[in-house]
């Protein structure tokens, strides 16, 4: 019985801290040269580099791991949804758009980058702690 | 679940990191079972109980909470 619950080979987690290097030098670039301070553009990327660090498969791949993994999501994903409604409700940062006649709210990106981040945060806790 | 891994372990003269390498798990994940802190699959079950070469209920017994 083999355990391929993880589709990403354990290198891709490497592949996942470049991506996230170079979301960060972009933004950086960007806000010290042109003053341009743009969380939606720098999220998207941010978001794919932590999916694949999440997802990819550890050194030793065990049951254990999966369900540490699997934990840490449960606990990760609702918490920044909570976040994000929390934010969404109190804090309007664009105000309302005529056009879609909508309020602007956070992307999904940014939302998935905060997940993403909690819910490895709490694996890395959990494998320590057990 | 009550599991009697670390007698075995001592009565074969394993390690847990041993044992850890012949079942193919991590040193931590045996820990956490020995621990109570993690239920092992049927087959893992079934693994060690193999190194040991004794039955499964004679390493994994229920508790009255189970």
């Amino acid at each position: 019985m083999s355990n391929n619950y993880f589709q990403y080979p354990y290198g891709f987690r490497y592949f996942g801290f470049g991506l996230m290097i170079l979301s960060i030098v972009i933004l950086a670039y960007r806000y010290f040269q042109f003053e341009i301070l743009d969380l939606t553009s720098f999220c998207t990327p941010f978001a794919f580099a932590l999916m694949f660090v999440f997802f990819a498969k550890e050194e030793i791949n065990d049951e254990r791991i999966v369900q540490l993994k699997f934990k840490a999501l449960s606990q990760g994903i609702p918490i920044a949804a909570l976040i994000f409604s929390g934010l969404d409700y109190l804090v309007n940062f664009h105000g309302y758009s005529i056009e879609t006649d909508s309020w602007f709210t956070h992307s999904a990106f940014e939302y998935l980058s905060v997940a993403f981040l909690l819910s490895l945060s709490i694996f890395e806790f959990l494998k320590w702690r057990e | 679940m009550k599991n009697t891994i670390k007698v075995e372990r001592a009565k074969a003269d394993i390690t847990q990191g041993g044992l850890a390498d012949r079942v193919s798990v991590s040193r931590q994940t045996i820990n956490s079972i020995e621990k109570g802190k993690f239920v092992p699959s049927t087959v893992l079950a079934l693994k060690i109980a193999q190194v040991f070469q004794v039955s499964v209920e004679d390493i994994f017994t229920l508790e009255e909470s189970d």
